[in-house]
């Protein structure tokens, strides 16, 4: 799956979304929206995709803070010298 | 004597306690505020910034803002929301202090799609750690390209796993504008990791 999945409807269809002029209200422009990616293959295929990844990356997550950040924040916090 | 990065971090038992804590302005009580907190925390302010030196200044100023405010903390949600919401608010005060920057959607589509999927290569079959961190590289990489509007509203609704009303509600605007920001975002990021989204949907999900 790649780039040329965006195919000519679907840009076209970013095209009108971008400019706007398609829709006279936000509500209509999700709905208009919404509706685009449930009749096309393509787009449901590629948001499923998306969906997939972005549901690995929040899984996966790992946070932590660099050591002199979390020096300057405690330093900083607690009033004590960071050296 | 013992620094505060090297203190036993079970010294409260629980979250009351280390509240109780904080309110009497027990340094350990801060240190472990930071500890517990602090990675989730920076991580959710690179996100809505976008930017890593960014989020160094918004973490500082929500902690220690938290900090003098726990008097505020009413306990009706967990001191983690309520964080949460004290980091997303200064970040985005932060973004909307930014100059406005015009950003061509189309034009951001194009060039991406002249970028050659070069981190992956299909031919091998790289360990799923080192193909996490190349995947978790893009998706920061993308994530941080997108507008400010439209990362802001992704983060929250989608990684945050805020509700729509409770995103429209933290950026003060309708759900349906959230809603068209978010579909925007995740046209311009379908583009951007394009390269990386089969991968994501088929084997991939189980890599760690």
């Amino acid at each position: 799956m790649g780039i040329e999945h965006l195919d000519d409807a679907c840009r076209a269809w970013l095209e009108r979304l971008v400019d706007g002029s398609e829709a006279e209200s936000d509500e209509e422009l999700a709905r208009i929206i919404a509706e685009h990616i449930a009749e096309c293959p393509t787009c449901a295929a590629s948001e499923a995709a998306l969906s997939a990844l972005i549901d690995r990356y929040r899984r996966t997550d790992q946070p932590s803070l660099p050591e002199h950040l979390e020096r300057r924040l405690l330093a900083c916090l607690t009033g004590s010298d960071p050296s | 004597m013992v620094k505060p990065w090297e203190i036993d971090l079970t010294v409260y038992e629980d979250e009351q306690a280390l509240l109780e804590g904080l309110r009497r302005r027990e340094p350990v009580a801060c240190t472990c505020l930071l500890k517990r907190f602090g990675p989730r925390m920076y991580q959710l302010a690179i996100r809505l910034m976008g930017d890593p030196d960014e989020a160094e200044g918004v973490l500082q100023e929500a902690l220690i803002q938290a900090c003098r405010r726990i008097e505020d903390f009413e306990g009706r949600s967990g001191l983690g929301t309520w964080l949460h919401r004290i980091v997303t608010n200064t970040a985005l005060m932060r973004l909307r202090r930014r100059k406005p920057v015009t950003v061509d959607l189309h034009e951001q589509l194009q060039k991406r799609a002249a970028v050659p999927p070069a981190l992956v290569d299909a031919t091998t079959e790289p360990s799923a750690e080192v193909m996490g961190a190349e995947l978790r590289a893009m998706i920061d990489r993308a994530l941080a390209d997108l507008p400010d509007t439209l990362r802001t509203a992704f983060v929250l609704r989608e990684i945050e796993g805020l509700s729509t009303r409770e995103a429209a509600a933290e950026l003060g605007i309708s759900e349906s504008a959230l809603k068209v920001r978010v579909h925007r975002a995740r046209l311009a990021l379908r583009a951007a990791l394009a390269p990386y989204l089969d991968d994501a949907g088929a084997d991939g999900k189980e890599a760690t």
